[in-house]
């Protein structure tokens, strides 16, 4: 059998089994890695929303009593407490379909009881201001009304952001463990699978950093592949799970668009350890040859 | 033409320094051990010549490198190789084109890749050295063969592709172990002819076989590795 010179590529001196197979485990890696970071990028988000939003606040849920409705004692409310001086401001909160769709019921069910309106008071930054220097004025002008002080949140939930963003790092440094101990193995059992090709080639005048730089190539494309694959599939599941199940218990949170980028970099990611770790991986092997 | 192994002690001042010198270097091991001293000048063609087990490859595995674990001393190109570095060796090596005696061809490359694979493994580019490859395989008769598995070759082309791998870098020394194996007559003189037209050329080649006349008209510097013929005559007899 001729050949055509001039068309001709020089063979890998890898095998071809190279990192072969390595695709399937990075995938399944991966697929939790990425679909950690986009719960971590959602929690992290819902977490800085929390504390800005609503981290200074106290949402105060005004009831109708006697002859005042519920909307009347809400406008005293907001009249009342704008001028305390520990209050950036109140809003009193439109009605939500549902509260309408409450109060409607029960106005036709004759019970002559209105749906409680709700309002947001803004404290001033670093205000020493506690839920009863607030209600004890609403009281004194016969207002019946409900306190959540928001800020009693706070620390769990500083706390509980602190623990998951702990257990996801270590979730991620793990995932990034396998990979690198995945493709170092790959690595040595292809050099061990061309022991003799090595030993010839160190025998022409091959440098170990040579011969090491054959399998990175291989191994590196095979975790790219395995990483693309399973960050999307994270992508999808998360997508798809999130809206059969995490929603109704997780309402914070709620996924954005934005999110789903943290599973972009992991094909990129197992790919570059795939390289690195499998060049260490060829070295040590290499070494060990005789 | 035969002749015992050069004392060092006899070489002159201005001549150039031997390719390779071997002092005082244990071959062979065992009871039936030598200790060897030639030395092998440039542009010189010589033959070893031993019974099986008596240190010819092992001697090879020395000069090529490929073993490091000898006593005595042993000089290539004119430095001991006991003091080279680690980063120095592959360097040495590149110097040096050798026909092992099993070959040691990759079955699961072309004949084309496995001399590329020599190409390769200095670093340099084989697509750029592939006409030179071609002319190479041409020259040595390979040419219908350049595609083929070295397992599909029959045992002359087998024996033509390891040289041409050996030759492919241009090296300044040639060393070829059995390089005929088990070939006679014309086949035998197929592969000793390039070895002998590169002598022609200026470079060393050093062939090892058990067969004392394997050069036959070709001249050259025979040397023995038995007892006594291998070691300097005036080294003192161990026992």
């Amino acid at each position: 059998m001729s050949l055509n010179v001039a068309r001709w590529r020089p063979a890998p001196l890898a095998p071809r089994s190279t990192g072969m197979g390595l695709w399937m485990a990075v995938l399944a890696v991966t697929l939790i890695g990425a679909a950690a970071s986009i719960i971590g990028m959602a929690g992290v988000r819902a977490g800085t929303a929390w504390r800005a939003q609503w981290g200074e606040s106290i949402t105060i849920a005004a009831l109708g009593h006697g002859l005042e409705t519920s909307e009347a004692a809400a406008a005293r409310i907001e009249d009342l407490l704008g001028r305390h001086a520990g209050v950036a401001g109140v809003q009193i909160q439109d009605p939500t379909p549902n509260d309408a769709l409450i109060g409607g019921l029960m106005d036709a069910a004759g019970q002559g009881v209105d749906a409680p309106r709700f309002l947001i008071v803004r404290l001033r930054p670093g205000a020493k201001v506690t839920q009863a220097d607030l209600a004890t004025p609403v009281a004194a002008q016969a207002i019946v009304a409900r306190y959540d002080d928001h800020r009693t949140q706070n620390a769990p939930i500083e706390r509980a952001a602190l623990i998951a963003a702990g257990a996801l790092a270590a979730a991620l440094l793990a995932v990034l463990i396998v990979i690198a101990a995945l493709a170092a193995h790959a690595a040595r059992i292809g050099v061990r699978r061309v022991r003799g090709r090595m030993s010839l080639l160190r025998s022409l005048g091959a440098t170990q950093r040579f011969m090491a730089a054959q399998f990175p190539g291989p191994v590196s494309m095979s975790a790219t592949i395995g990483g693309l694959i399973g960050a999307v599939l994270a992508v999808a599941l998360i997508l798809w799970g999130a809206d059969r199940f995490a929603r109704p218990w997780f309402t914070a949170l709620a996924l954005d668009d934005w999110d789903l980028l943290a599973a972009l970099p992991w094909p990129l990611i197992a790919g570059l350890i795939g390289w690195v770790f499998a060049r260490l991986g060829a070295g040590g092997a290499l070494r060990r040859l005789t | 033409m035969s002749r015992t192994p050069t004392d060092p002690a006899d070489e002159g001042a201005s001549t150039p320094p031997p390719v390779v010198r071997f002092e005082g270097v244990r071959l062979g091991g065992g009871v039936g051990g030598v200790k060897a001293t030639f030395a092998i000048n440039p542009g010189g063609l010589y033959l070893l010549t031993g019974p099986a087990g008596s240190g010819k490859t092992e001697a090879f595995d020395l000069i090529g490198l490929n073993s490091r674990r000898a006593q005595g001393r042993i000089d290539l190109f004119g430095q001991d190789v006991s003091r080279l570095k680690t980063r120095e060796v592959p360097l040495m090596r590149r110097r040096i084109g050798r026909v092992f005696q099993d070959l040691r061809l990759d079955d699961d490359l072309s004949a084309f890749d496995n001399v590329a694979m020599a190409v390769r493994a200095t670093g340099a580019s084989a697509e750029d050295s592939r006409h030179q490859i071609a002319e190479l395989l041409g020259w040595l008769g390979l040419t219908a063969q350049m595609g083929k598995r070295p397992k599909r070759l029959s045992p002359l082309d087998q024996r033509r592709l390891a040289l041409a791998r050996a030759l492919v870098n241009r090296p300044t020394l040639i060393i070829a172990d059995e390089p005929t194996g088990e070939l006679e007559g014309k086949a035998a003189a197929a592969v000793l002819g390039p070895l002998i037209d590169m002598h022609h050329v200026g470079a060393t080649v050093l062939v090892a076989s058990r067969r004392a006349d394997l050069l036959g008209d070709a001249g050259g510097t025979v040397m023995s590795l038995v007892p006594h013929a291998a070691r300097d005559p005036h080294e003192e007899d161990p026992a």
